[in-house]
């Protein structure tokens, strides 16, 4: 029997929040991305990669703070995101012409990364890598601290954004009935392009703090890709409390399985929870969309 | 016993009652007429009986042999057949193949189900586009292969749901007759219509909803007569 | 010398016609043997009737029952591993392990298709890639000692032994992917035209529609899903015997994944339509590889396949099948037959 600190414990936990932090980000623009459009975007977790490479280049080249480059990758990622959408997931009608679309670009850039960039780990090392937080008993890394803090942040942020303001409502509106939607005089098309980019921001910013806290290569994409529609599922399509609950959830089975099962399982262990769900409540946690 | 039992069904969609507590006997060889104003709740009754809702509570009995939440598949082949209200008819598939598949739910021989498929599609008379594509139909075309594909899973009840919908008035009478035809085989029908003139003339006897209950039941002269009946459409003024 | 004079009064049947086109196709490819032994050549051959045999597998689940499945690595690498596992542990042939790993395979993909199924397809194409990830990683490190992990296995015996599926020259291979791949053209014909095709022609149409005429649309989306799996894992199982080597990230790997999806969807719908995107696809890959080499081809020839299927799903959804043979073949059987023409 492995004994188990609580030292250990509490690395895990802490290291489950992280996790989940990161996942979060990820999640709520993918669940709103499921929710609106009723596409599943495979090459979610392989545009982070990019903006984790963007940000590593930026970083090596040209010695850019990745809290500076921000500002460019953000609106970048922005971009790439609504140039997606629309040239190539509107044009395509059926729902799994999309999917694969969205999976052949998922190829598409994870080999173009690997034959670039090489498979080679890379890591941001900054002045602030190495500093850490003291809480009592505990110590946490600062970057990794911070992202938790802006995941909760945004998380609250975009819900504020869907409930109360305007957009917000017309990309729910959107969600719930397209045709309405358009009969009411929502600007569907505009508001597609406009949730894909912002889906593909929040993808950016998850990218960027995952750099500094992890290794950039070039199929962690496709890992992440899994994970984010794992947690979109547990917690409900269209649902960014879901997604933020999602997150958390499986950031702490993974980080605790890994201790408690063992590494090579903790990817099992995730998978296990989405075939309970789709056993059992496939409409997630909080699912308002119908399945 | 009657053919079609349905005992105390409720059906619930979130907070929205859709059939509140109904129960309604169909025998067999007659023509039953389920009207109502929109949203009476009559295609959710035949999507209760076929399978494609489960009621709340309540039971559906076929034949006396408990149907409650079974799938479609399995209800189709107890003996019951339908047809729907906005028509699916399989679009890229020819006329022949569309009725063919219906036959194979009797027969596992592919030829077999050919001979059968033939002859429902020269009973129904739409043996000329035989093997034209479903999709280059017309609606009142398409409705007889939606027919007739119901047809050839040789039901005892068949359930048509607004059969009559969409079509002008020669092709309205030619529905009529083939009602009665459909009849004549030995068929128990239960229609679902809005086109009073087809229900009212053809039909034994007439069950009203209305918001999810059953209003009035009875022969279609005295289901026009009831105030219930003219209240629910016309409002309380006509009453 | 009847079907000449037949020819020149343009009186043959369109069955026949393309019973007596194909019988030359398969001829011709019997003889390439015949006429030379470059071993290159060989090689794209066998992996062109391969991939179309894995290719068509995967469509009676992916374009016949409508459910996309980009996880088929799973029955791939299963059919590979149960073959190579039994024979190298307990010395059986791999004509029966390949047996064994089939109906492993069909009962792991029926398995998966019974939650999902249920659920909206989306669902299913997740769940696939999932998997396949899953199981990946499972052979790769937990079950490390069993697979060989990344490393493989190699069990070469290095002399010809037909029972144990294993010869020194490329011909006896080359073969049994062509009876192989002819073998699953007449399969899937004869299964359009039975029940099960019928019945999944109609799930595709209208699952709705198919459950109101008694079709037990759950049942068969698993049939179909079993048969796929079965016959992908026999496809597993000629590919490393063909390799004389076992390795998790190739067996498993995302690009046995793709290739059968990329070639359905290039190829297009029908039985011919997997068959003639291994055609055009499988030359295009070798080709990479030789001039390339085996690395620097395998991310360029993955960055290709991300391309095409981008290009084909944007402009040509349906594959070339109905194009090609609308510009080609039909006008060939109405050149070869009046009764056609008349048509």
């Amino acid at each position: 029997m492995v004994v188990i600190s609580l030292e250990l414990l509490t690395k895990a936990v802490i290291s489950g929040m992280v996790l989940g932090g990161v996942y979060s980000l990820l999640a709520i623009g993918l669940t709103l991305i499921t929710g609106v459009m009723r596409v599943m975007n495979f090459a979610h977790g392989d545009l982070m990669m990019i903006a984790m490479y963007v940000t590593f280049w930026l970083f090596a080249l040209f010695n850019i703070n990745p809290f500076f480059s921000m500002t460019l990758v953000i609106p970048f990622l922005f971009l790439i995101g609504m140039f997606i959408q629309k040239f190539l997931i509107s044009p395509v009608r059926t729902p799994e012409n999309q999917v694969l679309i969205t999976f052949g670009l998922a190829i598409l850039l994870e080999n173009l990364a690997l034959f670039l960039w090489s498979p080679d780990y890379r890591s941001i090392i900054t002045p602030y890598t190495t500093i850490t937080i003291h809480f009592s008993h505990l110590d946490v890394g600062l970057i990794r601290f911070l992202t938790l803090i802006v995941a909760l942040v945004t998380s609250f942020s975009l819900h504020v954004f869907v409930t109360r303001t305007e957009m917000g409502k017309c990309i729910w509106a959107l969600a719930q009935d397209p045709e309405a939607a358009m009969l009411v005089g929502i600007d569907i098309h505009k508001l597609r392009l406009i949730t894909f980019g912002l889906a593909n921001a929040l993808v950016a910013l998850a990218g960027i703090f995952l750099a500094q806290i992890y290794y950039i290569f070039p199929s962690l994409g496709l890992r992440f890709t899994i994970i984010a529609f794992i947690v979109v599922i547990l917690g409900g399509f269209g649902s960014v409390g879901g997604a933020l609950l999602g997150s958390f959830i499986i950031g702490l089975t993974e980080a605790l399985g890994g201790v408690f099962v063992g590494i090579g399982y903790k990817d099992v262990m995730v998978f296990i929870i989405f075939i309970l769900i789709l056993l059992f409540k496939p409409s997630g946690l909080f699912g308002k969309i119908r399945v | 016993m009657s053919l079609l039992e349905v005992n105390s069904v409720t059906k619930k969609f979130g907070g929205l009652v859709a059939i509140n507590d109904v129960s309604l006997n169909i025998d067999e060889g007659e023509i039953v007429g389920l009207i109502g104003p929109n949203g009476a709740g009559k295609t959710t009754m035949f999507n209760l009986i076929t399978g494609f809702y489960r009621p709340d509570s309540g039971s559906i009995k076929f034949m006396g042999e408990d149907i409650t939440g079974r799938k479609p598949s399995e209800i189709c082949k107890k003996g019951i057949a339908r047809t729907f209200q906005l028509i699916k008819p399989f679009l890229n598939m020819t006329v022949f193949d569309n009725i063919l598949c219906g036959a194979l739910c009797r027969t596992n021989s592919v030829d077999v189900a050919k001979k059968e498929a033939l002859k429902i599609i020269e009973w129904m008379g739409i043996d000329k586009k035989r093997n034209a594509l479903t999709r280059s139909l017309t609606l009142a075309e398409r409705k007889l292969v939606e027919v007739g594909r119901a047809l050839a899973t040789k039901p005892k009840l068949l359930l048509l749901d607004e059969v009559a919908a969409g079509l002008n008035p020669v092709e309205t009478e030619e529905t009529i007759k083939l009602i009665r035809k459909l009849r004549d085989t030995g068929i128990t029908l239960c229609l679902v219509e809005h086109v009073m003139k087809a229900v009212m003339t053809v039909s034994d006897r007439i069950i009203v909803l209305d918001h999810g209950s059953k209003i009035a039941e009875g022969t279609p002269k005295e289901v026009s007569q009831n105030t219930n009946v003219i209240e629910a459409y016309l409002g309380r003024s006509y009453a | 010398m009847k079907i000449i004079k037949e020819y020149i009064t343009g009186g043959l049947k369109p069955k026949s016609i393309n019973l007596y086109l194909f019988a030359a196709f398969i001829t011709i490819l019997s003889l390439i043997p015949v006429w030379t032994s470059d071993p290159t050549i060989l090689n794209v051959f066998i992996y062109t009737f391969l991939f179309a045999f894995y290719a068509a597998s995967w469509s009676i689940l992916g374009k016949y029952a409508g459910q996309i499945s980009i996880g088929h690595s799973v029955y791939f690498g299963l059919g590979a591993y149960t073959t190579v596992l039994l024979y190298v542990h307990y010395n059986v042939s791999p004509w029966l392990g390949m047996f064994v790993g089939g109906l492993l395979a069909a009962m792991v993909a029926m398995l998966l298709g019974l939650p999902c199924f249920r659920l909206r397809g989306l669902f299913y194409i997740f769940a696939t890639l999932a998997f396949a990830e899953v199981v990946r990683i499972i052979f790769l490190h937990p079950l490390r000692d069993l697979s060989g992990g990344a490393e493989g296995i190699p069990f070469t015996i290095g002399y010809t032994s037909p029972y144990y599926f294993q010869f020194v020259e490329k011909w006896p291979y080359y073969y049994i992917a062509l009876t192989m791949m002819i073998l699953l053209i007449a399969g899937l014909q004869k299964m359009e035209k039975s029940r099960l095709g019928y019945y999944l022609k109609a799930i595709c149409e209208d699952e709705d529609a198919a459950e109101a005429i008694g079709i037990n649309v759950l049942k068969y989306k698993l049939i179909a899903a079993g048969i796929s799996g079965f016959l992908t894992a026999i496809a597993g199982t000629f590919y490393v015997q063909f390799l004389c080597y076992i390795g998790v990230n190739d067996v498993f790997g995302i690009m046995r994944s793709i290739e059968p999806v990329i070639i359905s969807w290039v190829g297009g719908s029908g039985v011919f339509g997997p068959i003639l995107g291994s055609f055009i696809i499988t030359p295009i890959t070798e080709f990479l590889v030789l001039t390339l080499g085996m690395t620097t081809a395998y991310g360029l020839h993955m960055i290709l396949y991300g391309a095409i299927l981008i290009i084909i799903v944007l402009f040509m959804p349906e594959g070339v099948i109905k194009p090609l043979s609308q510009k080609f073949y039909i006008p060939l059987l109405k050149k070869l037959s009046e009764e056609y023409r008349r048509v």
